[in-house]
């Protein structure tokens, strides 16, 4: 196993315009499978592999976003993105070229009362289950190693509290608001059934156990000088992620297992709002959608994120 | 002559029943003066269902975040969304479709779309915009 180091410069640009358009329902990410990537922006860099040749990298795509409101008992919001993603050499130790295309859809459901909101007997407001779900299917092609597989990819997510202290999900301030936190699990079922593969004992389909679970802290100071008790922006981020994969079903030759990935982030945002910050994430593990392949490497990012009217 | 006060119940118009709908009426022979208590009692009316408006929002906003230190009626409407309660993209979402549930079970047919809720940085943005809707 090689330890990569990689260095990013990350730009995060946002047009808002004054009118819906078609340009509003386009997005920008670095994946549409799940929300763990889809928070992650798309990365175009050169990357400096250890006793490799330079590789240019570029890993993000586009995706044409619709979306729907439910109402009733439960509220709701369904989007579907018909996306694009495109991956060049991304965080490997080998060449990479692969692409995918495919339609996923995000749901987004309170269970509970939102049309006559109920107050608790001390006047405080009841907290509201939430349930986030995601489906996509995504054709995709390596051209490297010659496979085309077709994937099917399902994952949730529950927003509860359990204490003031202990929430799933939903944000944790405490320290009069210096301190947020969020613990997030997701659950879910991966599916990919690969055809066109230049060895044909890896013919055949696959159903992987999925399991993820992400803590992020951040250290917050105040946007403007003062002591008041709102107004509170990211002066620090550590965040910790474990995700478990495991092929309960395989019929092809080749068993995967257990695929351990951990993921660990630091930054810094050293001006008082946040659109600038710069970071390391330290990555191990296997993602077997992103072709990672038992790696370990070093990611150096530094992020800039600005707003267009 | 001695001014005689009646009480008069003032009934909501809205489904929900809305409380402290008791006022004190002071009769009088002066047919300007009864004109008078009567708008000041529709504007009593009208101020006491945009305070139950408030405080549905407010409710819904913490409900999302789970927040069971403020009560609704003691949120700041300039307590910004991401800074001071925690919010995050995804629950922003959670939040648009639950006040896209009030507001189409307020007003049938009604919707918040994405633009709107885009602009909802503070608590007080969301107050005025379902406010918005629903007059």
């Amino acid at each position: 196993m090689k330890t990569l180091f990689i260095t990013s410069l990350i730009l995060l640009i946002t047009f808002k315009s004054t009118s819906q358009s078609f340009w509003d329902k386009i997005e920008i990410k670095k994946s549409f499978e799940n929300k763990i990537d889809k928070d992650k922006p798309a990365i175009a860099s050169f990357s400096l592999p250890t006793g490799a040749k330079k590789y240019f990298t570029i890993n993000g795509g586009v995706a044409y976003r619709l979306s729907k409101l439910g109402t009733g008992s439960i509220a709701s919001k369904t989007q579907w993105d018909l996306f694009g993603v495109y991956n060049r050499n991304n965080q490997l130790n080998k060449e990479q070229h692969n692409y995918k295309g495919g339609i996923s859809m995000e749901k987004k459901i309170v269970f509970g009362n939102t049309t006559t909101p109920r107050l608790k007997p001390n006047g405080t407001a009841k907290d509201l289950f939430l349930l986030y779900i995601s489906f996509t299917n995504e054709y995709i092609r390596d051209r490297i190693d010659s496979v085309s597989s077709f994937g099917s990819l399902l994952y949730f997510s529950p927003y509860f509290k359990i204490s003031e202290k202990l929430k799933i999900g939903k944000p944790v301030i405490s320290g009069n608001g210096r301190f947020l936190s969020y613990l997030k699990v997701m659950p879910g079922l991966e599916y990919q059934n690969k055809f066109e593969v230049s060895k044909k004992e890896t013919t055949g389909s696959l159903t992987r156990l999925f399991f993820s679970s992400s803590y992020e802290f951040y250290l917050r100071w105040h946007k403007e000088e003062g002591n008041s008790a709102s107004g509170w922006v990211n002066m620090f981020e550590s965040s910790i992620s474990y995700t478990y994969r495991n092929d309960f079903y395989n019929s092809t030759s080749e068993r995967e297992g257990y695929l351990p990935l951990f993921s660990y982030t630091l930054a810094f945002y050293p001006f008082r709002n946040n659109n600038i910050s710069f970071g390391a994430t330290y990555q191990k593990g296997s993602d077997p959608l992103a072709d990672i392949d038992h790696e370990e490497f070093w990611l150096f990012e530094f992020k800039f994120k600005k707003s267009i009217k | 002559m001695a001014k005689k006060p009646i009480i008069r119940k003032i009934k909501s118009t809205v489904e929900r029943p809305i409380k402290i709908t008791l006022e004190i009426i002071v009769k009088t022979d002066n047919i300007l003066n009864n004109n008078v208590t009567k708008s000041s009692s529709i504007e009593l009316m009208e101020l006491s269902i945009a305070d139950q408006l408030s405080i549905d929002v407010k409710t819904i906003i913490l409900a999302i975040v789970g927040n069971g230190k403020i009560k609704p009626k003691d949120l700041p409407e300039d307590y910004n969304l991401e800074e001071d309660l925690g919010y995050n993209d995804e629950l922003k979402d959670f939040l648009h479709a639950a006040l896209n549930n009030y507001v189409d079970h307020k007003k049938s047919g009604v919707t918040i779309s994405q633009k709107e809720m885009d602009d909802c940085e503070t608590v007080g943005d969301c107050v005025t915009l379902v406010n918005k809707k629903i007059s």
